[in-house]
């Protein structure tokens, strides 16, 4: 009995000072760059137009939603809800407030990714960060949200799915939905050339006053 | 003896306790990488860095005095095809200690390093992580390798382009189509209202005599 006991002791006094030293030894914070490198091949920074959708859509308090994009882009279209931060002011002072708060969840866009992604890079050297990136950027999101189409017949089940989330979140964001399932009916189709050509038309009404400008 | 066993238990534990620590502290110890470039900077030369195209790298990669490529993809991935004379340095692998030799012969030659990946972001961030390392000598190839191959392979989807942050829609364009097409639907709805369809119209009168005073 008394070996037990002496054993049972011993071990566990060896495996408290293992743990200690552990934990002693994990706690100086790891070189900075080092920090960055994990950031970065981690690749953890990504959230999908549908990910995102949900979340404006349920007006989820835990977010924000940045657009590094140049302010008269932003202007024109912006994602409903989003700040604008122009790429080249991500760092400056006047923003810093924004990105303090630790449960906030900070998604940053641009036309692609590029540009939010650089934003990302700059605004997470060495430190940890709650920031997040639009995978594809405004394109996806006009691509899969705005403007979604439906999946191909035999397509798998979770795509149609997706696809009726979006035509919600589309009429929701104020997008056209592609109504049309691809290779159905002869009909169907005829309806879908039908609704291209207004939206074409309102480009010709820009580009003519467009031209007015210059003339003068 | 009993207490004999007892201290030479405690010394074992203690003297592995040791080792393990200055083990493990050893391994997160000093990195031979510093940043050299603030991030402030950084994000002010941004705009004026002046990145790779497709078309550049098609002719450097023939020529070594142009250039040094650098396939940061992983290397099964360099192995089914990569650019005449690149050499593979996998993300992974990218800030081995053993790599840094290469990166600053390049900088002392000041020859231009070029990363790529299978697409413009899949360099973006090892670039801009490099370049704040000190390593201003690197670029980014603008639609990386996949854009290159497809190019080579005439297999560009219809549209394609490498300066990704162009935008492909006009966005301000369809929620205005949008908007108003579902305005003149509820017209539509209320028939007798039809006279109000005719005011579009009257904008587009408008425009014109806009024009016509500017001039």
């Amino acid at each position: 009995m008394k070996k037990n006991i002496r054993t049972i002791f011993f071990t566990s006094i060896s495996l408290i000072t293992f743990c200690s030293l552990f934990m002693a030894c994990e706690a100086p914070p790891a070189n900075e760059v080092d920090v960055m490198y994990k950031n970065i091949v981690e690749n953890t920074r990504f959230v999908s137009p549908d990910w995102l959708a949900k979340k404006i859509i349920n007006e989820d308090p835990s977010i924000q939603v940045i657009d590094v994009r140049s302010t008269y882009e932003f202007e024109e279209y912006s994602i409903p809800g989003s700040i604008n931060i122009p790429l080249e002011e991500v760092l400056s002072d006047e923003y810093s407030s924004l990105f303090e708060g630790a449960t906030v969840k900070t998604i940053l866009y641009s036309n692609a990714d590029i540009y939010a992604d650089q934003a990302w890079v700059l605004l997470s050297a060495n430190k940890p960060s709650n920031l997040f990136v639009l995978k594809g950027g405004l394109n996806e999101w006009f691509r899969t949200i705005m403007l979604p189409q439906p999946p191909l017949v035999d397509a798998a089940e979770i795509e149609f799915e997706t696809y009726s989330f979006r035509k919600g979140a589309s009429l929701y964001f104020g997008g056209s939905v592609q109504d049309v399932p691809v290779a159905v009916e002869v009909d169907m189709g005829t309806k879908a050339v039908q609704k291209a050509p207004p939206k074409k038309k309102v480009e010709v009404k820009k580009k003519v006053k467009k031209a007015a400008e210059g003339g003068c | 003896m009993k207490i004999n066993r007892k201290i030479n238990q405690a010394t074992i534990v203690f003297i592995l306790a040791l080792f393990i620590l200055i083990q493990g502290c050893d391994n997160s110890a000093s990195s031979p990488y510093h940043f050299k470039v603030e991030p402030k900077t950084f994000s002010e030369e941004l705009f004026s860095i002046y990145q790779v195209t497709p078309d550049e790298a098609m002719e450097w990669m023939y020529d070594s005095s142009m250039a040094v490529f650098v396939d940061i993809r992983a290397i099964n991935e360099y192995e089914n095809g990569h650019l005449e004379n690149a050499l593979n340095i996998p993300i992974t692998q990218l800030l081995a200690a053993e790599n840094k030799v290469f990166y600053d012969q390049w900088l002392r030659d000041s020859s231009v390093v070029v990363l790529y990946g299978n697409n413009q972001l899949e360099a973006n961030a090892p670039w801009m992580l490099m370049y704040q390392l000190g390593y201003t000598n690197m670029r980014v190839l603008l639609g990386g390798y996949g854009y290159i191959d497809r190019l080579y392979l005439d297999a560009l989807e219809e549209g394609e382009v490498y300066t990704l942050e162009d935008p492909a829609y006009d966005y301000a364009g369809i929620i205005e189509g949008v908007k108003k097409e579902k305005e003149l639907a509820k017209l539509k709805k209320e028939a007798p209202k039809k006279q109000e369809v005719k005011k579009p119209v009257v904008v587009q009168k408008k425009e014109k005599k806009a024009s016509e005073g500017g001039c």
